[in-house]
């Protein structure tokens, strides 16, 4: 009887706990790549999994044409955040006059089981490679210059300390010309 | 000697003054902090859904669901989105749109929404974390071939953060 009535009790609670099958996710928020023209620069779409999952990643808009990722990702079960690398290039004949805000969308899809209908769901991102002027060459920094300013950014106490070793030893050598 | 006292009393303090400021430059604090990402995420309790073999033409299919939620989304602002691809069999094909759906069970077919090849939004804001049911029924056309039709349906999830 009281073997019947556990069968009873796990076969309801069967029908009632939700079959959870799989779950992924992203953080919020668009991505935004700055590059500048003839160079390149990378961004990351971070999303993360609780199961294993195998993400296909695409994208859509005039972004497209100057991003690349990989197409498809195995999110392994332990990553709790998983980082999706977008390298941005604009060619050295980019024109500014194109327009320095290239817009488009990201889409991670991970398909359901093959059935009569399949299940697939999807995250969408906004990406944004916002286009420089190309960056100007480094200026050579003045040796001295730096000397005093590496100096002075040690940190207010370090330069306290360096003044007052500087008194104390002038007062030692004051007492020592006095003893004399 | 009293020229000599007071330098003495003099350089007493200033090396105080400075091994108080060597010895506080070197103190460390330890602190903790931890950032909570904002999120969404997407979630379905079905795979795939089994609308039965015994259909006929005109025909409406009894109601199947899935659980959508998001069961960490702390987003501001999420966008569950919903579209399907037309039914197939591989030779026929049938208008995605012969498919309805609805966040409330469907009694009549004409109760739900149908189902679009392009996204249509199913939820914005902050949409539960114990699960949205999300009902289907299929009903097929008159004079629709026999076959063994599938379609694919996909829920796209999207959020922007309100810390920007």
């Amino acid at each position: 009887m009281k073997h019947k009535f556990l069968t009873v009790v796990f076969l309801i609670c069967l029908t009632i706990i939700p079959t959870t099958v799989f779950a992924f996710g992203q953080v919020a928020g668009s991505i935004f790549i700055h590059v500048p023209i003839g160079g390149s620069n990378t961004g990351s779409w971070k999303i993360f999994n609780e199961e294993p999952l195998k993400v296909k990643i695409s994208a859509e808009g005039d972004a497209k044409n100057f991003i690349s990722f990989p197409e498809q990702v195995t999110l392994e079960p332990n990553n709790k955040i998983y980082s999706i690398e977008m390298t941005a290039k604009i060619p050295a004949d980019y024109k500014i006059t194109q327009g320095t805000n290239i817009t488009g969308t990201l889409y991670a899809l991970s398909e359901g089981s093959p059935g009569q209908v399949k299940i697939n769901l999807q995250l969408k991102k906004n990406i944004y490679i916002l286009v420089e002027s190309p960056e100007p060459s480094a200026v050579a920094g003045n040796p001295l210059t730096s000397l005093i300013t590496g100096f002075f950014s040690m940190g207010p106490a370090y330069v306290l300390s360096f003044f007052g070793l500087i008194i104390l030893v002038e007062i030692i050598l004051f007492i020592k010309k006095k003893g004399r | 000697m009293k020229g000599i006292i007071e330098v003495a009393i003099i350089a007493m303090v200033s090396i105080i003054s400075i091994t108080t400021i060597v010895l506080a430059e070197n103190a460390v604090d330890v602190t903790g902090s931890f950032t909570n990402l904002e999120v969404c995420d997407i979630d379905a309790t079905e795979k795939s859904l089994n609308f039965g073999a015994g259909l006929k033409p005109r025909d409406v299919s009894a109601d199947q669901m899935t659980t959508v939620s998001q069961p960490s989304g702390n987003a501001e602002t999420a966008t569950l989105e919903i579209k399907g691809t037309p039914w197939s069999d591989g030779t026929h094909t049938m208008d995605a749109e012969q498919t309805h759906w609805s966040i409330e069970t469907i009694t009549d077919f004409s109760g739900g929404t149908a189902l679009t090849a392009d996204f249509v939004p199913v939820l914005s804001g902050s949409f539960t974390h114990s699960g949205t049911p999300v009902h289907f029924v299929v009903k097929i056309t008159d004079n629709q071939p026999a076959g063994t039709y599938s379609q694919t349906i996909t829920f796209q999830v999207s959020c922007e953060s309100g810390q920007e």
